[in-house]
């Protein structure tokens, strides 16, 4: 197997202040589903938002080595990495609110038969083309919002806060969507997120961050998991 | 009969020159949710660079206005990359204010190097005019009429069958997204600026031809457009050429019926009636929100 997205030492901070994510390291293999688990503030989302590099106007700044097959990108930016298939289906503002889904799926799509295949994936979206995007429910916002990521092909699919405000039938629904991403098209994909049960059904490596920093890190069948999901995230 | 045919048709003339500063607004809008006071002065530069095209170098008319066109648009697009891009990136409602300090930056530019007395274009279109319906229809006008008509098949193309109008599309509605999407929002706004830059210095010819280069007569204009895209619909193109012929026919109504005095307060007040009871205008659309 190879590694698709290798991050070294990925630092954050916002505004001088304290790192938000420090000493962040992951290499992502081809075809696997790797999870980011933490509370509230652990910096899961702003280690995702630091493999994609910030906007200009964004008060975000990162360190550390971002590489593509073994390829150090230079100076990343959000388009940078999205031109080089590094899709990111964020935590908020992820669909365009006042355009119809086919509308925005037609903006990034590059052949009709991607959309076609994407209607297979989500058949929801197919029944919703014509509706604006601000007037879908919460699981039918994130089904376009990683649709609008996958019909650019992108190579390493990053996702944050998949389950958030949904109900744990459709978190695990979304879930088995992302696997089978990553069975069915070969897609590396990090999911940070919340859902502990979704995310453990589906992943193939887990990492814990607690305080902006990886406190454990590894395939699932290596980790005492319940160990350190009792030390971490405190579950009883 | 023919004192309202007369009346419908200065309507229509002065409407579709409202109509072309107001597309440009509307693009803005649509591609970067700024709202442009700068649009009166490439209105501005556009009438003067025109002038001197035709009255100091004598260039045939039409190439006059794809020269004037070109020059203004790629000056706006370039202003945008330059001063604007970095304040956009931050807030839309900045870039508005600041663009209060562009259309001043213009206006003393062009008053510096032409002065502010109005100027006289002679001889540039025919002074012939023509019958139609009992109302007299100089070539000038069918000249503004035509520019005007061009530019808005022109813009509904691009806007509705084109990759950039898509484009345009997404990054007023989430800039950031569009980035994240590989859009890059920089040049899209950029081509918005150009093509409004464009718009706006056709609507600066169109107006000397039928008057004269006029600074004031100019910015009048560039202001009185506000209220024609208020009442067609801040992101609706199509609504700033509805806007302005309906502006330009209360204007002529009130002109007719109470006198010129009140023309700046129908407008203006016409168009706070429409913030208040219709603030989408007549083709804007509300914004699509789910809770």
């Amino acid at each position: 197997m190879t590694t698709t997205l290798s991050v070294r030492d990925l630092a954050v901070t916002y505004d001088n202040g304290p790192p938000a994510v420090s000493g962040y390291s992951v290499d992502l293999m081809a075809g696997t589903l790797t999870v980011i688990l933490g509370r509230n503030g652990a910096g899961k989302t702003s280690t995702l938002r630091g493999i994609t590099g910030f906007l200009a106007h964004e008060s975000g700044s990162v360190r550390g080595t971002i590489a593509l097959d073994g390829v150090v990108v230079r100076r990343p930016n959000p388009l940078r990495l999205s031109r080089l298939g590094v899709g990111l289906v964020a935590e908020r503002d992820k669909v365009f609110a006042n355009m119809s889904v086919y509308d925005q799926m037609r903006l990034v799509m590059s052949a009709r038969q991607d959309m076609d295949e994407i209607f297979g994936f989500f058949p929801r979206l197919r029944e919703r083309r014509d509706v604006r995007a601000g007037l879908l429910s919460g699981g039918e916002r994130q089904m376009l919002a990683t649709a609008l990521v996958l019909l650019r092909h992108p190579r390493v699919l990053l996702v944050d806060e998949l389950s958030l405000g949904l109900a744990p039938g459709m978190v695990r629904e979304l879930m088995g969507y992302l696997r089978r991403l990553a069975d069915e098209r070969g897609l590396t994909i990090l999911a940070a997120d919340q859902a502990v049960h979704a995310s453990l059904r589906v992943a193939d490596c887990v990492q814990i961050m607690d305080s902006g920093s990886l406190v454990a890190s590894g395939p699932l069948d290596t980790l005492d998991i319940d160990a350190v999901l009792d030390a971490y995230l405190g579950r009883a | 009969m023919s004192a309202v045919a007369q009346a419908v048709e200065g309507s229509i003339v002065t409407g579709s020159i409202y109509g072309l500063v107001g597309a440009g607004f509307a693009l803005l809008f649509r591609a970067a949710k700024v709202l442009s006071f700068a649009q009166g002065g490439f209105m501005l530069l556009g009438a003067f660079i025109f002038y001197s095209l035709e009255e100091h170098n004598g260039q045939p008319f039409l190439l006059a206005v794809l020269i004037t066109m070109t020059v203004v648009a790629a000056f706006s697009g370039l202003v945008y990359l330059v001063v604007f891009a970095r304040v956009a990136a931050r807030e839309a409602f900045a870039t508005s204010v600041a663009t209060i300090g562009l259309a001043g930056v213009l206006q003393a530019v062009v008053s510096i190097k032409y002065g502010t007395a109005p100027l006289t274009l002679s001889g540039v279109v025919s002074p012939h005019a023509y019958r139609f319906l009992s109302a007299v229809v100089p070539t000038a006008d069918i000249v503004a009429v035509g520019i005007a008509a061009l530019v808005a098949g022109a813009l509904f193309v691009v806007l509705r069958y084109t990759p950039l109008g898509l484009r345009m599309t997404a990054v007023a509605d989430n800039a950031s997204l569009s980035v994240h999407l590989g859009v890059s929002a920089a040049r899209v706004a950029a081509l918005a600026w150009a093509l409004a830059g464009g718009a706006a210095a056709l609507a600066g010819i169109a107006f000397s031809l039928r008057s004269a280069v006029d600074p004031v007569g100019v910015a009048d204009v560039g202001l009185l457009a506000f209220p024609a895209i208020i009442l067609g619909g801040l992101d609706s193109v199509g609504g700033a050429f509805v806007g302005g012929i309906l502006l330009a026919g209360v204007q002529n109504a009130v002109q007719v019926s109470i006198g010129t005095g009140w023309l700046d307060l129908v407008s203006f007040a016409l168009m706070l009636a429409f913030l208040y009871f219709r603030p989408t205008g007549l083709f804007g659309k509300a914004e699509a929100v789910r809770l």
